[in-house]
């Protein structure tokens, strides 16, 4: 998707057609869950942060400039997102919570690291989980967060040196 | 550089993120000092860790969802029924990591040289982040090199080796052998032997591939094995969906066994966004989908899911399906509208919308979403339904009230040789100015066509009989399409008099014109037959004056003057 597209579908759903606003959250509801389950932990959690995400994005569609790029925008607001919903630590029992885990081994390890990046200041696991898992470019990820692209480097660092101290053991 | 500014490089270079020249200087740090060497190897098996056993995000079907386009088109869906492999998407290297690792390991191989030091150990050379950094590996699987370690070290090994290496049928023994080896502490050679297993064992070596299930590292390979075999019940392969290594391989398993309750966990994982699951629920056939799916459409949770499925899924039988529930479920309706008229380039989607409008229950919903489709976009689907004798008055009817975009006027011309659209049709096109209805409307001559041509303006109405009149084939249609604004053509219409076959045609065409500067033309044509009949009653029309079926008294009565 090109930035043309982006602009004419936000122009769309800004005039408050329905089906843009629609595409919008199909084409973007993939990135915003996957930072707000690296950021929460919890896929339920990230499930409420998409849609607070989606609705903050609604009702700043008219803000929005074509000269921005809409995936840092919308970055933005989904990490703050979910660094607010982290905070109220809201949850839901998940519908399909039921299902078997996979392989119990792995599924522990998981864990342990779910729970490292989670135990990370706020600042850190930001950076680290949109330069490890979103794979953003640093300077995005500078943008995305407001910040010193030199400050990013710094906390990626200081991000990677705690969680290898806290997962040694399973190196 | 000191060793604090080498270990914020150290991180940057694991994610790629220094130049080749920041990555040199950094490789010369790191020759040089033994505490960074060791830093970088913490961090790097720490990246490794992290890639490859961090939490999957539910439902994320590649590693970065801005390349994993949601709306990618169905064509380039993997064939799932043929997939046995894990999820390429995940194993898929980095280049710019492979770049950025390839200057780390020139660098190091550059500074080794130019300083003339001997290698401490291997993993100088190669450090051990490597892997990591450039993609997930399963470490728990062993590399070529250490398993080629293993052989060679006395002659029992050799005989495995030899077992290993060799392909083709099994016998019972080596079976035997094979799954003993499978169940063994060496991780390298289990591995092998159950990759070998997978490959030529009978099914007898089905519980030893179940009993690897429970071993981490061999439980892809068995997975896919036993899959392959269809030895996995869906008990095994549901949870499946949700661990990336088994993902694809339960996916395609659960599409072969094409059951209610395979789809309904495929049509669940795919509501979450796993691509790769909604791919899958378009193997299972209609007999088996449609009623899943069209349960599905009904739930709020799924709704978006299966109308997606329903909407694009090979097959009108999904569509008309989708319909009929659309007529009893209004939010359905709506929400499947909406979808289709989102992307009305898919000629599925396309499809649904004329098959929405050629429905009455439907029609109006379906005006309303695709009112600012544009109709060049759902041209294809269109000129197809446009062939089937049942929607070629409902979209006639719809294109008409688009006639301003080209692509209807030329869809609605194609309609010009049906009887029963043509008129309205026509008078679409000629109220834009599209004059292509003319010479077609004209050589019909039927009644509701010589009306639907009057329905064409002033100047180009004349313009336009006038070329009739001169062709031969349209010249009846011209004639009668004649009427009182056709006045000033009494001079075109005269000379076709002179011809018995046309000149009741032609008097007519007077007559209805009021040209009663043709009086004098008709005069001479009056006569007992058919065609003089008809000029006299033209003439009576025009001077309101009825002088019988004998020319001389008629000439006699316009020397005297009488209507001058």
């Amino acid at each position: 998707m090109d930035a043309t597209d982006d602009a004419a579908v936000v122009a769309a759903a800004g005039r408050g057609d329905k089906a843009a606003f629609a595409l919008l959250y199909r084409r973007w509801r993939p990135l915003v869950f996957g930072v707000a389950f690296r950021i929460t932990g919890d896929a339920d959690v990230a499930e409420d942060v998409v849609q607070e995400t989606f609705l903050q994005v609604h009702g700043a569609l008219a803000a929005w400039r074509p000269e921005a790029r809409l995936s840092t925008w919308i970055y933005r607001i989904a990490v703050n997102e979910a660094i607010d919903e982290r905070r109220r630590s809201r949850r839901r029992p998940s519908p399909l919570g039921d299902l078997p885990a996979p392989a119990p081994a792995d599924r522990a390890v998981a864990d342990r690291i779910a729970e490292a990046v989670a135990s990370l200041p706020v600042r850190e696991k930001a950076v680290f989980v949109l330069r490890h898992y979103e794979n953003l470019p640093l300077a995005e990820v500078a943008e995305v967060l407001g910040i010193a692209l030199g400050t990013v480097k710094a906390t990626l660092h200081h991000a990677l040196t705690k969680l290898a101290d806290r997962l040694k053991d399973l190196r | 550089m000191s060793c604090e500014e080498s270990r914020e490089r150290i991180t940057l270079s694991l994610y790629g993120d220094l130049s080749a020249a920041e990555e040199a200087a950094l490789a010369r740090h790191l020759l040089a000092c033994a505490d960074c060497r060791a830093e970088r190897e913490a961090l790097a098996a720490t990246v490794s860790l992290l890639r490859r056993l961090s939490p999957p995000v539910p439902g994320r079907a590649q590693p970065d969802p801005r390349r994993a386009a949601p709306t990618v088109p169905d064509r380039a869906q993997p064939d799932l029924r043929r997939a046995s492999t894990a999820d390429p998407g995940h194993d898929r290297p980095d280049l710019r990591r492979l770049a950025a690792a390839a200057a780390i390991l020139v660098a190091f191989v550059w500074g080794l040289a130019t300083l003339s030091a001997p290698p401490r150990d291997r993993t100088a050379g190669a450090p051990s982040g490597h892997g990591a950094v450039n993609g997930p590996r399963n470490d728990s699987a062993p590399a070529p090199a250490d398993v080629a370690s293993n052989s060679g070290a006395g002659e029992s090994m050799s005989a495995e080796e030899r077992l290993l290496a060799a392909s083709g049928p099994l016998l019972p023994a080596e079976e035997d052998r094979l799954e003993g080896l499978a169940a063994g502490p060496d991780a390298a050679l289990a591995l092998r032997a159950i990759e070998k297993l997978a490959r030529d064992g009978s099914a007898r070596s089905v519980p030893a591939l179940r009993a690897a299930l429970a071993r981490p590292a061999l439980r892809t390979t068995a997975f896919e094995a036993l899959a392959a075999r269809g030895a996995l019940a869906e008990a095994v392969l549901i949870p499946a969906l949700r661990d990336p290594a088994l993902r694809r391989v339960a996916a395609a398993a659960l599409a072969r066994r094409a059951d209610t309750a395979a789809i309904a966990a495929l049509l669940a994982e795919a509501a979450r966004g796993d691509d790769l699951c909604r791919a899958a629920c378009r193997a299972f056939p209609a007999s088996v989908a449609l009623p899943v799916l069209v349960g599905a459409a009904g739930a709020p949770a799924t709704r978006e899911v299966a109308v997606e499925l329903l909407l694009t899924t090979d097959g009108d039988t999904f569509r008309t399906t989708l319909l009929r529930a659309c007529e009893e479920d209004p939010a359905l309706r709506a929400a499947a509208l909406a979808r289709a008229a989102h992307d009305p380039s898919d000629p599925r989607a396309a499809r649904f919308l004329l098959l929405a409008l050629a429905d009455p229950a439907t029609a109006d919903a379906a005006r309303a979403a695709i009112a600012f489709v544009p109709v060049r976009v759902l041209r294809a689907a269109i000129a197809a339904g446009l062939r089937e004798q049942a929607m070629r008055s409902p979209l006639a009817a719809w294109l008409t009230s688009r006639v301003e975009e080209a692509a209807a006027r030329d869809l609605l011309a194609s309609l010009l040789d049906d009887a029963s659209l043509r008129p309205a049709a026509a008078r679409a096109l000629l109220a834009c100015g599209d004059l292509r209805p003319v010479p077609i409307l004209l050589r019909s001559a039927a009644a509701d066509d010589i009306d639907a041509f009057g329905t064409l303006s002033p100047a180009p109405r004349r313009r336009e009989l006038v070329r009739a009149l001169r062709a031969r084939d349209l010249r009846p249609g011209a004639l009668q399409a004649i009427d009182e604004r056709d006045t000033a053509l009494w001079r075109e219409i005269v000379p076709f008099l002179a011809d018995p076959a046309s000149r009741g045609a032609a008097a007519d065409a007077l007559a209805r014109a009021g040209a009663d500067d043709a009086v004098p033309y008709l005069i001479p044509h009056v006569a007992r037959t058919r065609s003089g009949t008809s000029v006299r009653q033209a003439l009576t029309a025009l001077v309101q004056v009825d002088l019988g079926e004998e020319s001389h008294r008629w000439s006699q009565w316009w020397r005297s003057g009488a209507l001058r």
